[in-house]
């Protein structure tokens, strides 16, 4: 260490650029071991593109880091926005798994304590991703639900981006059912319904509200189910065919709605 | 950072007296390692400004020099943790803001990394005088390399990048670095025997 310290004079026109290549080499040099010069050239700096470097570290130190199944969604292409929007539910989603465990479990279950247990896992089955969905992204659950309120997104397209983190639990469970169920075509009916119901569910949240919707929804579903089993005897006419189509257009329409808004979007932009 | 400029004096006054010391870099840097924001301000406010100025000589883009900033100190709080203590932290804060400036430099393929800054200045016959008769032929010969020449030393030289780094950052070849380096010591060879 050397008690020599460089004037103001110098770093002054070692900052403006006014020193010659290998007087800045060596003021640079002392620079690098020298607390005090280093406080002396801070007057220097541009206080202006400072302050604005700042608030970008603290910017990116208060961001939330992006989870696992975040950073997948943005490997499969999603953009990091659409990633967090889907994604922003993940307490919420927590409750949801557990939901989803249980259902399993239930049909697990049933199918050791009574031969009727499908009709049952049928019924509810698809009624878990609607419940789980449109809960997880309601006010009060989830954090985001003002923002998202009042962001100007389409709203088809943020209905199928939260329906993201529910398909690999859903594919799960219809894993785990096809294993427990006789016949892994029947487990995979209620997919489909299940969808649709999620879709239509948080489609018609905007209008009445997460509640009133879900409400709505599992009331319409259950009294399908029922007059399905009263009319034909068997409650997987509500799975016919027909309600097969039907589910399938609507999660098509909106998959389709989703792409032109984001098209829409992208143009805006 | 600087609207709350006063009570982070207080915070910090507060630190020192309590300490009975001055905090040194390398205590704010565990400090950082263990999640504490204000430790960073402090090395902030400590090394960013010369920081600034450094990589002024080197980018003539103010948008550039902000953001290698930015991820500079970023990569500070997370790799606080990984430093291992024995080295100067304004060498360690040079090193990662140097190479944020030549990745920067990198992705942008129109970019003249030494657009806008000053040419240098030839040296008066006083400053010759000041720089003391060693080294005065050694600097008299850095300062006449060819601007190219140059600037293959500074990267090399003073700033420690390796040869691949260099040759990101001024767009040349890795084999061109190597073939300047070389002519650039012969020259100053010459000019010291």
């Amino acid at each position: 260490m050397t008690d020599w310290h460089a004037d103001d004079a110098l770093l002054s026109a070692y900052a403006q650029g006014r020193l010659d290549r290998a007087r800045a080499a060596s003021v640079e040099q002392h620079l690098a071991g020298c607390a005090l010069c280093r406080g002396g050239i801070a007057s220097h700096a541009d206080p202006a593109l400072l302050a604005r470097a700042w608030v970008d570290v603290v910017d990116v130190l208060d961001r939330p880091r992006q989870s696992a199944f975040e950073r997948v969604l943005i490997a499969l292409g999603l953009s990091t926005h659409a990633a967090r929007l889907a994604t922003g539910a993940s307490a919420a989603r927590r409750a949801w798994v557990a939901g989803c465990m249980l259902v399993a479990a239930f049909a697990i279950v049933a199918r050791y304590t009574d031969g009727r247990a499908t009709i049952w896992f049928l019924t509810v089955a698809p009624l878990v991703p609607l419940t789980g969905v449109a809960l997880a992204y309601g006010p009060g659950a989830f954090p985001m639900y003002d923002v998202v309120a009042a962001a100007p997104y389409p709203r088809i397209r943020l209905v199928l981006l939260r329906c993201l983190p529910v398909l690999p639990m859903t594919a799960l469970l219809l894993v785990v059912g096809g294993v427990v169920l006789p016949g892994t075509a029947q487990a995979a009916l209620w997919l489909l319904p299940g969808l649709a119901l999620a879709v239509l569910g948080l489609a018609v949240e905007r209008f009445v509200g997460a509640r009133t919707s879900i409400i709505g929804l599992a009331g319409l579903w259950i009294s399908a189910v029922t007059a399905a089993r009263v009319s034909t005897g068997s409650v997987l006419s509500a799975f016919s065919p027909a309600v097969q189509v039907l589910s399938l257009v609507i999660v098509i329409v909106a998959v389709t709605a989703a792409v032109i808004g984001a098209g829409r979007t992208r143009r805006l932009l | 950072m600087f609207m709350n400029r006063s009570s982070r004096f207080l915070d910090r006054l507060f630190r020192t007296v309590r300490q009975g010391v001055i905090v040194d870099d390398a205590a704010l840097i565990r400090l950082t390692a263990r999640g504490d924001q204000n430790a960073l301000a402090e090395l902030y406010e400590r090394h960013a400004p010369w920081l600034q100025v450094r990589l002024r000589r080197r980018c003539g883009d103010d948008d550039v020099i902000a953001e290698a900033l930015q991820e500079t100190f970023v990569a500070a709080w997370r790799g606080a943790g990984r430093w291992r203590g024995d080295g100067d932290v304004a060498a360690w804060l040079w090193g990662i803001a140097v190479r944020r400036l030549v990745d920067l430099i990198a992705k942008r393929p129109a970019h003249r990394p030494l657009a806008n800054v000053p040419d240098p200045v030839v040296a008066s016959a006083e400053d010759e005088l000041l720089l003391g008769v060693e080294y005065a032929e050694l600097s008299t010969a850095l300062n006449r390399l060819s601007p190219e020449l140059h600037a293959v030393v500074q990267a090399t030289v003073l700033d420690g990048l390796t040869t691949r780094e260099a040759g990101r950052l001024l767009h040349i070849p890795q084999g061109t670095v190597k073939t300047r380096m070389a002519r650039a010591r012969t020259l100053l060879r010459e000019a010291l025997s």
